[in-house]
């Protein structure tokens, strides 16, 4: 809502200090976003006096100019023939002049004759929506005054936002009030004296229940003509551009009062009846905007009785609008079911400063001071004289009595107020007060739907009586409270991703399905999608986070990044369910400002960090190897808690790398963050050997395809009950060996919780675990010592 | 006497003048002091002297014996000396060469910024709750106070899974979730991500807030201002202004929105919350009645804060995930 401070003048004695009334707005809650100068870019353009006009050389439809500015003469051409020695136009001298769209003047040659400014017209002044020649001001004035001057364009607005609940608030005359009650102030209200009674009745029938009340007038013998300066001007200024005096009127009319109004050509209504009835999906309109509406049915709508010729509330029709032609004019004052007309707007996606305020509620009872208002101007501005007239109010709407009371009032503002400052503030808003009990009955005009319960009440104390004013405390009263402990296993997971060199990445949930179809298929999965997304690029809840972090990585490698470890805590969404991971990603060098440590990031780094992950949460995974889409063949497994798939790991596989234009091995890993969190261990003490314990090594050859690792270490484990660990302490894979055979080091830890274990039973036990194992199919002991 | 020291001196002189290492002073020390070394010949001669002159000679020898002696042994004292210097320089390492860096992974800043204010609700007994990202509609709006041809709503675009199921657009969903699980009196945050379809330079489709909600008998709008003054204080420091401005939100009324001033120097306000008296509609939808309960309720966005705080111009950056931007918090 643009408010001119100047009009605002109009009805209240206003400060005249702009930063401070717009505080006093902002701080009662029409928060002043903006203090703006709408003409501010109209720069430059003084008066000057035509003193030659001649044709143009060159040029039939041109006329060469000279102007006199009182200091200076200035050459021109211009296409206006209208323009004749004597006139007074706005003129802008090249190199200074600016229009009110900020375009510069600039000097140019048209066909042959330099130009060394402009003439200008309303259009380029900003007072106009469209102008067909240039100014000529018939006033007196005086020649080289800057027009911003003479026209009174060096004027304030205020752009404000202006809350949903507050549609009175979207005029002068409402605003008005609002400064009325904050400065304490009175504030005046347009009164007309303009008679409705004893005219002609106007044919209108209303068949819609939504339509609450509907008010016609009828004036005849109007001349539609261009508006006044001083009118174009304030409606320029509210950023509403001029078209005709009836036209500019009607919104004249809503930017003071606040009641949107339509005016339809009498004669362009087949036998001058009005017929208000809901729309009949499939019938059309075209409306005035040009454009062609089809209903969808439901929508309000004002017609001839057979056709439309106006949506309700939102815009008028193309043919019954009011043009140069219009001799009758016929003016509605509405009110309409602002759910129904927001409906309407939505449905149609058609938004206008009608609609606007319409579906926030328009007060019915305004509308004879509106009618009144319409018939002053246009009578005056457009000639014309009342003929008809008709009121049809089959909804009233009612003042509505709100009981507040008095102690829940001080509970809400930690304070005991006054009687006489609380139905003070209550008055200077306009409502009526009756003490009744312990507090009030309080009647509030129909102009403020708003106020609906007592707690609305307590919001117009509050915000007249200042919220900085209210008191302020420092405690609230104590409450036991619980802790959240899956929120802070979060946080304590998260630390520890991070400790192991992972930084935390927070992509967005919607990711492209065209990634998504290298892991999933699509077609079977049940991931909801978004029926209005921004594009469909993020138009699929994430099914999985490694979507997120692959594009977080692939931008990161094409930064330059040497390594890059990056963790996610996040929701994955299935069917009906929402389930956090955490997931790791590693690519590039493991640490790469650790010069002794040239290691590039592998599968078993990233399943390394996934054990330690798991394991400084205190629970146990296992790793199944599997073929996941989306991984390399034999590099990803799935990973397993208690018999239950919670996660999986592996490598990306070269076809998903290469769509991403990533030249370096990608490792993955992601596990379900509440079944680590459910199934966790409770943390005991332990008790542990006091005694020394011995370690012995244990070098084999083992070939890929016949046995696992898992097996081994298993059967090491197993072999003796002195063990009490086994570690792989060494993994040789490349040059000379085969690449189907890997050579690993275990490290075996003996010990007991009684005594101290003799080099016999040591050797004996480690002696029979080396004969198991070279025993074993796929494995060869290597022989040292 | 003295000639025949300094004679004796002379002709020695070319041995122990270029002592460079121990083995040069070995070396002198066999062709000077050895068995068959140049004094023991000079002893040997000793025989051919005259017997007068036998016993200075022998003086002179011995004088001159001792005073290679300490010669050599200063220089071996010398070279030792150098040596074990060498030997700790060898030895050392330059410190001033940086040091072989571990990397330690960080919290993205969104995170930091929600356990801080986690952090300083928990002290004033509020407790994190959370709720789902994809909610009912109901939810959403119809349960506060937002009925669905409500104008209010054009303040949320709204990504739909269907007619029934949204992204939410606030975390205020969560405030009516956990009244309808428990009673009253409550002291709830709950932080999490929500969703707006606004996308340009200054917003983001998916950003974080933090909700926060407190019900009791008697809790006020002076409650309100001071638990809100305190948490922006404690996050953003002491120093900042903070306003309190009358506004509109279905669920709240009254409803604020409270600003802060701007950082370093410049005037003006920064709209940061919006929170309000949790409106009776929403109480009565969860089976509460107004009468009885009143209480708060606020949402803040996150992204907001931490660019205030730590001075991020381009909101971007959250969802870009640069590892060099990771690295700064």
């Amino acid at each position: 809502m643009k408010l001119n401070v100047q009009w605002l003048k109009d009805y209240i004695d206003a400060n005249d200090d702009i930063e401070k009334l717009a505080d006093e707005l902002t701080m009662s809650g029409s928060e002043v976003e903006e203090i703006e100068k709408p003409f501010e870019k109209l720069q430059g353009v003084v008066w000057a006096r035509v003193v030659n006009v001649k044709k143009h050389p060159n040029a039939d439809k041109l006329n060469v100019c000279v102007l006199n500015t009182g200091e200076k003469e200035y050459i021109t051409v211009t296409s206006d023939l209208n323009v004749m020695e004597g006139d007074v136009v706005p003129f802008g001298p090249a190199g200074k002049a600016s229009t009110a769209d900020g375009k510069k003047i600039e000097a140019t040659e048209l066909r042959g004759v330099k130009t060394e400014g402009m003439m200008f017209s309303l259009e380029e002044l900003g007072l106009e929506a469209h102008s067909d020649g240039v100014f000529r001001f018939k006033e007196r004035v005086k020649i080289g005054e800057d027009v911003k001057k003479t026209l009174g364009l060096d004027l304030t607005t205020f752009e404000l936002e202006i809350t949903p609940n507050r549609p009175d608030c979207l005029s002068h005359v409402g605003l008005a009030r609002e400064v009325s009650t904050v400065e304490k102030k009175p504030f005046k209200i347009p009164s007309p004296s303009v008679n409705l009674a004893n005219k002609e009745e106007i044919d209108v029938e209303i068949e819609s229940s939504g339509c609450w009340r509907y008010m016609a007038v009828r004036i005849d013998s109007v001349k539609v003509q261009s508006s006044p300066l001083w009118l174009k001007r304030r409606l320029a200024s509210v950023g509403l551009r001029s078209i005709n005096n009836i036209a500019d009127i009607t919104n004249y009319v809503m930017m003071e009062l606040g009641h949107p109004v339509h005016a339809f050509d009498y004669d362009k209504i087949p036998n001058g009846k009005l017929v208000i009835r809901d729309a009949k999906k499939g019938e059309k309109l075209l409306a005035l905007n040009s454009k062609e509406y089809e209903f969808e049915g439901g929508e309000i709508l004002i017609t001839d009785g057979e056709n439309p010729l106006a949506i309700a509330g939102v815009i008028g029709g193309k043919e019954s609008g009011v043009s140069l032609e219009t001799t009758r004019v016929l003016l509605e004052i509405a009110t309409f079911d602002p759910v129904k007309v927001r409906k309407a707007s939505k449905k149609l996606n058609i938004s206008t400063d009608a609609s606007f305020r319409f579906e926030r509620g328009v007060d019915a009872n305004d509308a004879e001071l509106v009618a009144k208002r319409l018939v002053e101007l246009i009578t005056s501005l457009a000639r014309g004289y009342v003929v008809g007239f008709k009121d049809l109010y089959p909804h009233e709407m009612n003042e509505r009595s709100v009981y507040l009371q008095k102690r829940k009032l001080d509970s809400y503002v930690a304070y005991t107020t006054k009687e006489e400052e609380v139905e003070d503030c209550f008055t200077r808003l306009g409502f009526k007060t009756e003490k009744e009990g312990d507090g009030w009955n309080v009647t509030v005009p129909t102009f403020r739907r708003d106020i609906m319960q007592d707690v609305d009440l307590i919001e117009e104390f509050a915000r007249i009586h200042g919220l900085e004013n209210l008191p302020q405390t420092r405690s609230l009263p104590f409450i036991f409270s619980k802790k959240n402990e899956w929120w802070n296993f979060k946080v304590k997971a998260k630390m520890a991703a991070a400790a192991l060199g992972y930084y935390e990445a927070v992509t967005y949930p919607f990711v492209d399905p065209k990634i998504v179809e290298r892991f999933y298929d699509v077609a079977t999965l049940k991931s909801p999608k978004l029926i209005n997304a921004l594009s469909p690029e993020m138009s699929l809840m994430r099914p999985d986070l490694v979507i997120g972090l692959l594009e977080a990585s692939a931008y990161n490698l094409k930064h330059q990044q040497k390594a890059v470890r990056l963790f996610e805590v996040g929701k994955i969404f299935e069917e009906e369910k929402e389930r956090e991971m955490i997931a790791f990603i590693s690519a590039g060098r493991l640490n790469e400002e650790d010069y002794t440590d040239k290691r590039n990031s592998e599968i078993l780094n990233v399943k390394g960090d996934v054990e330690a992950f798991v394991d400084a949460l205190h629970a146990k995974v296992d790793f199944s190897q599997k073929n996941i889409k989306g991984f390399e063949d034999g590099r990803s497994a799935e990973i397993i808690l208690n018999g239950k798939v919670i996660g999986k790991i592996g490598e990306i596989s070269r076809e998903v790398l290469e769509s991403l234009d990533v030249k370096v091995p990608i490792h993955y890993a992601d596990v379900d963050l509440k079944s680590i969190y459910d199934e966790r261990k409770s943390v005991r003490y332990k008790r542990y050997s006091q005694y020394p314990s011995s370690f012995k090594d244990l070098s084999m050859f083992v070939e890929k395809g016949r046995i696992k690792a898992e097996e081994i270490l298993k059967i090491a484990k197993n072999s003796s009950p002195y063990v009490s660990d086994v570690k792989v302490s060494d993994l040789y894979r490349g040059k000379h060996i085969p690449k189907s055979v890997y050579s690993i080091t275990i490290t075996i830890t003996y010990n007991s919780m009684e005594k101290t274990l003799s080099e016999d039973e040591i050797n004996e036990a480690f002696t029979t675990l080396m004969e198991t194992l070279d025993s074993l199919e796929g494995v060869t002991v290597r022989k040292v010592q | 006497m003295k000639n025949i020291r300094d004679m004796l001196m002379e002709s020695i002189k070319e041995r122990i003048k270029k002592l460079e290492s121990l083995e040069d002073v070995e070396k002198a020390r066999v062709s000077i002091l050895g068995k068959k070394g140049f004094l023991k010949e000079q002893f040997k001669k000793m025989k051919d002297i005259p017997p007068e002159e036998r016993a200075e000679f022998g003086k002179a020898l011995n004088l001159v014996k001792e005073e290679v002696e300490r010669i050599l042994s200063s220089k071996i004292e010398e070279f030792k000396a150098s040596q074990k210097k060498n030997e700790a320089l060898e030895k050392s390492v330059d410190l001033t060469i940086p040091g072989a860096k571990r990397s330690i992974g960080r919290l993205h800043l969104i995170t930091q910024m929600i356990q801080e204010c986690v952090e300083v609700f928990e002290r004033m007994g509020f407790e994190v709750v959370e709720g789902p990202e994809i909610e009912n509609t109901y939810y959403n709006f119809e349960a506060l106070n937002t009925p669905q041809w409500h104008p209010a709503r054009d303040l949320h675009d709204t990504f739909y899974i269907d007619e029934n199921k949204l992204l939410r657009t606030h975390t205020s969903p969560v405030q009516i979730r956990t009244m309808e699980l428990r009673r009253p009196p409550l002291r709830v945050i709950s932080p999490g991500r929500v969703y707006r379809k606004d996308y340009d330079a200054s917003h983001l489709p998916a950003f974080f807030q933090i909700e926060g909600l407190a019900i009791d008998k008697d809790i006020s709008i002076a409650d309100l201002k001071g638990t809100l003054e305190n948490v922006i204080k404690s996050v953003l420091g002491e120093d900042k202004k903070v306003r309190f401005r009358p506004h509109y939100f279905p669920f709240t009324e009254p409803s604020v929105e409270v600003d802060i001033s701007f950082p370093e120097g410049k005037s003006g306000w920064l709209e940061l919350l919006g929170a309000g008296m949790v409106h009776p509609n929403v109480l009565r939808n969860v089976g509460l009645d107004p009468n009885e309960w009143q209480g708060f309720a606020f949402g803040m966005g996150i992204e907001r804060l931490a660019m205030l705080k730590y001075g991020v111009d381009d909101i971007r950056e959250f969802p870009r995930n640069s590892l060099n931007f990771l690295k700064l918090f």
